[in-house]
């Protein structure tokens, strides 16, 4: 690290540029996004809006607050987590322990993994998906957002690794002192966990937030949608070549609401936004030590 | 399988005839198709009905009698309460509801359960957007409500799967004149994109033809500063082009504008749409045209060969955007709003998207005139495409499909015929969209060319508003305020549409009037090959229409030809003639 030969500086240049490039990828569609529904309307219409919002003003920020389909949905989704995340991660860790044991523990474990990996790359498909969760009577419920995705084979694997990751000689401790594995678990394997549990916790959050299909095809009635399945219904433009009267060509005028929109997406995305930075620390630690096959 | 579905297509046969005689002989040709035999086993079966119906007149003495006045086909009620179920297309927005009521509960399913003895139930509902995508799971699941909304591809999907009745009778049987004319209000194209085989399986979802066709928008305070006139025929409005380019019509001293709006994929999009421009040079790229006898595709004729040139030229002359390539229409209006364009050609509806820039700019204007003519005196005909993209289905599993056509029948009766109550039925007078509400719901084609012609009198004070209904009397309103400089809520967009001169006016004044007009020669579903090739042979024609528009290559617009008769467009072509001449 004293001293860096010319090519290593030419490399250590380029990568800052590319990163820095690849960071602004992700970073300007955001402001942007976030300067369009701080402006007014006409001058999004004519495109002069870039990265500071032009005629500032807070009218669509105004118009959310009145807007109870937003609302309504947002709920849908804080629901639709608070009841999955629970869920998911006692059924994920109670996977991954034992599978985390070795083989002379467990002899069958290698058949239990191929049961968990082979469906994780080999889907059911749309449609046989759609025809158990309507015939096992889920359609229209929430629990049709939230038991599909209980089981979720890779955050399982990741939690697994970690288990095993750790060091063998603190659980045999608490076994010669007779615990049981429930003890086990709960007593010893937690506890030093928490960085792939943040981890998992906060994947679990992310998928659940962002899909949006499942409430599209799960779901009876837009009232029921979650809000990124509601800001789906939003964002999309109508299909131009199907108005087939001059009502709906009313709804044209929504298409040039890009303020409303920019505003609805933008108050979307705060929420993983700000969970992020508490979960961060443990993130990284998570899942490299978690991706170490043990 | 096949055995379980022909018993309860008895069964179901038996049920219809036992409540209302009118539903009788609906099943007997549904797995078959039409033979001689069917048909007079169909016709034994209707006078065996009868005679039913003279026995049992005591306790369905209403609706035997309706099988005769008309009137009665829309309101006679049945004996016991039918259920129908539904899915719900909602629209773009948010459907709303006046307080109190839903998609469950509101004036017309209290009206249907109270009038027909009839009662909805929605198994879901969802937006425009993704409509589509649910009815696919719908179908592929088999999960299918009594009446749906489907598109054409979807129609022939569930036509092959035979999930879905013949209407043939049910219609004949239960039609009621008014629903009978607007069905066939085009001349009955909308009525054979829904036949297979000689029988009837959907109900169009009947569109207007003439809104497909397009109109020249042109900037006025831009002509007015340049001292010049909106073009009449191809040759001004080559010249305007020109002048809007190279004149500064916006005064600001730079050389930042162009003649006329085009966006990446040319035309299909109904804004900054160049189908009027080809419509102009006789020329239509997108549609099937007779010619000689035949059936052409009209994307390869040499007509669309001079409209390149003249493309080509316009674009070497800078009036065009050089960077249209990469630009779509959204992306477009963007432009048009910020005052880089004094001409383009589009949907009737167009105003709508710049609607903001009016606001912001109350001298920003523009008018809509007909496609220019190539030779003066002879107006160009403008290019109609089908507009009955959408149909109703009734399941194969449907036990009362009479009731769905009832409905039909009481939905446009109330909402636009004798006895319309548009108040209750239509539009409310606190503007809720209740005609949104039923599972099946047609309106009369021309409807909006009506609407714009009675408000343009009332504005030219050459009638009163009490000449105007409910609905009509809203445009106007817009339109008036738009005319007292409040161009908000979009009311600058109504004047242009429903105003004296607007779009509408033109389009029927110039068009359909005249019969200037040239429509989509190919009306039927889909043909195999055209499925599997033609949206091939759509991309390459685009493709290769820009590259000659960029490098004026005249060469490659025969070679496009060829190509395209060879990658299938011939096997195509002769289908379509093949069925052009079995029409």
């Amino acid at each position: 690290m004293h001293k860096k030969s010319l090519g290593m500086k030419i490399f250590t240049i380029f990568n800052y540029t590319f990163l820095t490039l690849l960071a602004l990828t992700c970073l300007l569609p955001m402001i942007n996004q976030l300067a369009i529904s701080f402006s007014s309307s006409s001058a999004v219409a004519a495109g002069d809006v870039g990265l500071f919002p032009v005629d500032f003003t807070l009218d669509s920020y105004k118009y959310m607050a009145d807007k109870p389909e937003f609302w309504k949905s947002l709920m849908v989704s804080l629901k639709r987590i608070l009841i999955a995340v629970p869920f998911s991660m006692i059924i994920c860790v109670l996977a991954a322990f034992p599978l985390s044991r070795q083989d002379h523990e467990f002899p069958a474990r290698k058949y239990y993994i191929w049961m968990f990996v082979v469906p994780m790359l080999i889907g059911g498909g749309l449609i046989p998906t759609y025809i158990v969760v309507r015939n096992t009577g889920l359609i229209d419920s929430i629990w049709a957002l939230v038991l599909p995705y209980t089981v979720n084979v890779f955050n399982t694997i990741l939690l697994m690794n970690f288990f095993r990751s750790l060091p063998k000689e603190l659980e045999e401790a608490a076994y010669v002192d007779g615990a049981t594995h429930w003890q086990v678990l709960v007593r010893i394997i937690l506890p030093v966990s928490k960085p792939v549990l943040a981890t998992v916790t906060l994947f679990v959050i992310v998928n659940h937030w962002n899909s949006w299909f499942d409430g599209l095809i799960y779901l009876n009635s837009p009232d029921h949608y979650p809000l990124q399945t509601y800001l789906q219904t939003q964002v999309v433009s109508a299909n131009l070549m199907a108005l087939e009267s001059l009502r709906d060509i009313r709804q044209i005028g929504m298409i040039s609401d890009r303020t409303g929109k920019a505003s609805q997406i933008f108050l979307a995305a705060v929420p993983v936004l700000m969970i992020y930075p508490f979960l961060q620390k443990y993130f990284t630690a998570g899942i490299v030590m978690g991706s170490v096959k043990g | 399988m096949k055995k379980t579905w022909k018993i309860t297509a008895l069964a179901t046969a038996i049920t219809i005839m036992s409540i209302s005689v009118l539903g009788c002989g609906a099943k007997d040709n549904a797995d078959t198709p039409a033979s001689p035999a069917k048909e007079s086993e169909s016709g034994t079966e209707k006078t065996e009905t009868e005679a039913t119906e003279s026995t049992e007149s005591t306790d369905t003495a209403e609706s035997a009698d309706s099988g005769a006045a008309s009137g009665d086909r829309v309101f006679t009620p049945y004996e016991e309460t039918v259920e129908i179920s539904s899915v719900k297309n909602l629209g773009s927005g948010v459907l709303e509801f006046p307080e109190g009521d839903s998609l469950e509960d509101n004036a017309w399913t209290r009206y249907l359960e109270e009038t027909l003895n009839i009662k909805l139930n929605w198994n879901w509902s969802t937006n425009s957007e993704q409509y589509a995508q649910k009815v696919n799971i719908a179908i592929t699941s088999n999960d299918i409500p009594d009446v749906m909304q489907v598109n054409s591809s979807q129609l022939k999907m569930m036509y092959d799967n035979e999930q879905i009745m013949d209407i043939t009778d049910v219609m004949s049987e239960n039609l009621a004149p008014y629903t009978e004319e607007v069905l066939n209000s085009d001349g009955g194209i909308a009525l054979q994109a829904a036949t297979f085989g000689g029988r009837l399986y959907a109900i169009p979802k009947i569109g207007s033809p003439l809104l497909t066709a397009k109109v020249l928008w042109v900037r006025t305070d831009w002509l007015e500063k340049l001292g010049m006139e909106p073009p009449k025929t191809v040759e001004d409005m080559r010249n305007l082009a020109e002048a809007f380019t190279t004149q500064d019509p916006d005064g600001n001293g730079a050389d930042d504008t162009y003649g006329l709006a085009v966006y990446k994929d040319l035309y299909g999009s109904g804004y900054a749409d160049l189908t009027g421009f080809f419509n102009a040079y006789n020329a239509y790229p997108s549609c099937w045209i007779e010619k000689d006898g035949g059936v052409v595709w009209g994307g390869v004729q040499p007509e669309v060969k001079e409209a390149l040139t003249a493309l080509n030229e316009m674009y070497n002359a800078g009036q065009l955007d050089p960077e249209f390539g990469v630009k779509d229409s959204n992306k477009v209006n963007e432009d048009v709003s910020a005052g880089r364009f004094g001409m383009m050609f589009g949907d009737f509806w167009n105003m709508a998207w710049i609607n903001d820039a009016k606001i912001n700019d109350p001298t920003f204007e523009w008018i809509p005139v007909a496609i220019p003519a190539l030779n003066a005196g002879t107006p160009a005909k403008a290019q109609l495409s089908a507009s009955t993209t959408d149909f109703y289905v009734i399941s194969a599993e449907c036990e009362n499909p009479d009731a769905v056509v009832r409905m039909l029948n009481l939905q446009l009766e109330k909402s636009y015929g004798e006895t319309a109550e548009p108040t209750v039925f239509n539009i409310t007078p606190e503007g809720f969209g209740v005609y949104q509400y039923p599972a099946v719901a047609l309106e009369p084609p021309m409807k909006n060319f009506t609407a714009a012609q009675k408000v343009s009198a009332v504005i030219n004070g050459e009638a009163q508003t009490d000449t105007l209904n409910d609905e009509e009397l809203g445009y106007y309103e817009m339109a008036v305020k738009s005319l007292d400089g409040d161009h908000t809520n979009n009311n600058w967009h109504q004047l242009k549409m429903f105003g004296p001169n607007g779009s509408l006016s033109v389009m029927f004044d110039e068009y359909w009037t005249p019969g200037n007009v040239v429509n989509d020669a190919y009306y039927a579903a889909p043909t195999e090959t055209m499925t599997e090739k033609l949206p091939t042979l759509k991309k390459q024609q685009l493709q290769d229409y820009t590259s000659i528009i960029l490098e004026g290559n005249m060469d490659k617009f025969d070679e496009f030809v060829i190509n395209w008769n060879k990658l299938g467009g011939e096997e195509i072509t002769q289908e379509v003639n093949d069925w052009y001449a079995a029409r």
